[in-house]
């Protein structure tokens, strides 16, 4: 169960930060299609950051917008795609970001962590199309991380890919538990007394926590048919976690789940290098990775930006002599002016 | 023959009036402005080529957001994320410019602008040519001193020192000096607790 053999109801304390490191982070976000709106598109809005840990330097931020209109990526199997269409290309999308950013940064200090928002054991449903879903989705989410660690094996090593879970509901290890012989003084207990109990009452709980803060889990394997194909396509991309707790010292416990592969599971110093930089981002942002933070800054896209792209459409067609509708269910005209912001300043940086 | 005096641009117009104007820019382009010094900005539309208004920079603010808040209430403020929020983020800085003179038709005048410059002009230093030249009357004091809610005082103390710092000769920076005085002496000489105050803020340093 635990791929490294630790205990699995030990804590594992805060390993030392390496000196310097390269963090890439991504974190993506997306205008849905809309069929009433004048023409068809959705969007998807990749930022990355990296940071050059212990360099004293800037971070780099890029940014990925893509706009999508064609008959070919605004229909599926002849229907208007829909929100859980979009959510899965935008997560492909990221994953292939980040990989390459991470491959353009394969010579940069070591170690190199790349972390994405959101666990990185990803399947697709079957509201997306077959083809599309083992043609194109699956097959490039496992290149992606086979880039990753093509970078730990084929350069210099030390090259790890992450999936950074906030407040996780998981009950995995929960699960694990209702697996056990019950002990002798409770021999009548029901599997169901561990119904509605998330992991993180085990290892974050306020009282008496498991993790102190900076402590880790042992290492876990998600025992599911999706984890298997994971395994299946290369044993080095199956699905590893550990639970975190992210909260600053005398702080009430704040956990996260850290989600790695097994190549990177399998490398002690690889772990407590993910272990200690994720702790120590989150200690610059209390709580939550920074970089993290700063990639979803990057990539959100605001309602008043989605209103400014509608509007240069419309401007576009307008000026093409497609003029949108009148009789649709547009907007009203008062309703359809320019409406920038009166706030005096914004964050945005091109799209976000 | 005389030397071609470089444009700074510090930023451009975000909101103005007659009376004043905000200007925006990016906390990296911080270095150059400065409490007190002048700047200029196109007056109107820009349909009379040259006209501008000139101001005396008030304040500086520099505005927070969330994430700062956040990174403060972590307290371990790295030199890489002061780094990436000066460098890439755009943490917005206003600089408040008080009006005290205009140019039209070539002409220079000591009086609130015909029109104010308007959104996304830029706005850049004035070149030390144009503040002898400007500083060569004293009709805009009346204007600073009965300005309310800036510092009106300390804002034409330090305008008047930077405007003596752009004459070469340490002596005329003293006889500015001593002109500027007894021009403040004329105007507040009802008020001497607030000309000895003034006063003593454009003193030269012992």
């Amino acid at each position: 169960m635990t791929p490294a053999g630790e205990p699995m109801a030990d804590a594992y304390p805060l390993p030392s930060c390496p000196e310097r490191a390269t963090l890439v982070a991504v974190d993506g976000s997306q205008i849905y299609l809309d069929e009433r709106a004048t023409a068809l598109y959705y969007l998807t809005n990749i930022g990355v950051l990296i940071y050059h840990h212990g360099a004293d330097i800037a971070p780099e931020c890029e940014l990925d917008p893509q706009l999508f209109y064609l008959d070919d990526h605004i229909y599926a199997e002849g229907r208007l795609v829909n929100n859980t269409i979009v959510n899965t290309r935008r997560t492909k999308f990221e994953r292939d970001r980040l990989a390459e950013a991470a491959w353009k940064c394969r010579r940069d200090a070591r170690p190199l962590v790349a972390i994405a928002d959101g666990p990185l054991l990803f399947w697709v449903g079957s509201e997306i199309p077959e083809s599309e879903r083992e043609q194109q989705i699956m097959p490039g989410y496992y290149m992606a991380m086979e880039k990753v660690r093509d970078i730990d094996h084929l350069f210099e090593g030390h090259a790890a890919l992450v999936g950074y879970v906030d407040k996780p509901n998981s009950s995995y290890v929960v699960r694990l538990l209702q697996l056990l012989p019950p002990v002798d003084d409770a021999e009548d207990a029901e599997p169901e007394v561990f119904d509605g109990l998330a992991d993180w009452a085990l290892f974050g709980v306020t009282s008496d926590p498991l993790l102190a803060p900076g402590e880790r889990s042992a290492l876990f394997v998600q025992q599911s048919p999706y984890n298997q194909r994971y395994a299946d396509r290369d044993p080095d991309l199956e699905i590893t976690f550990f639970y975190l707790n992210t909260a600053m010292p005398g702080e009430t416990p704040y956990l996260a789940r850290v989600e790695v592969p097994m190549w990177v599971a399998r490398n002690r110093e690889l772990v407590d290098a993910v272990h200690a930089l994720v702790y120590s981002q989150c200690q610059l942002y209390g709580r939550y990775p920074y970089i993290l933070a700063r990639a979803d800054e990057l990539a959100v896209v605001q309602g008043h930006e989605k209103r400014e792209l509608d509007n240069m459409i419309d401007l576009a067609l307008r000026r093409s002599g497609l003029a949108p509708d009148e009789k649709g269910e547009k907007p009203s005209g008062k309703e359809n002016v320019w409406r920038a912001s009166r706030e005096r300043h914004s964050l945005a940086k091109g799209i976000r | 023959m005389m030397a071609i005096e470089e444009r700074l641009v510090i930023g451009h117009v975000l909101r103005g009036s007659t009376t004043g104007f905000v200007c925006g820019t990016r906390i990296n382009k911080l270095d150059l402005p400065q409490f007190g010094a002048f700047v200029e900005a196109p007056c109107g539309n820009g349909a009379n080529h040259g006209d501008a208004v000139i101001g005396l920079i008030y304040a500086i603010h520099v505005d927070d957001d969330p994430l700062v808040r956040q990174l403060i209430l972590a307290d371990n403020v790295t030199p890489s994320t002061r780094e990436d929020q000066r460098i890439n983020r755009m943490v917005p800085v206003e600089i408040s410019v008080i009006n005290v003179g205009h140019i039209a038709n070539n002409a220079l005048r000591q009086a609130l602008p015909p029109r104010p410059p308007l959104s996304l002009a830029e706005v850049e230093m004035c070149p030390p040519s144009r503040m002898v030249t400007f500083c060569q009357r004293f009709d805009f004091f009346r204007l600073v001193l009965n300005a309310t809610e800036l510092p009106a005082d300390e804002l034409l103390a330090a305008s008047l020192l930077l405007a003596a710092d752009a004459l070469d000769d340490p002596r005329e920076r003293s006889a500015f000096l001593v002109r500027a005085g007894r021009e403040l002496a004329r105007l507040l000489s009802r008020d001497l607790s607030r000309l000895e105050s003034v006063l003593n803020l454009i003193r030269p340093a012992a």
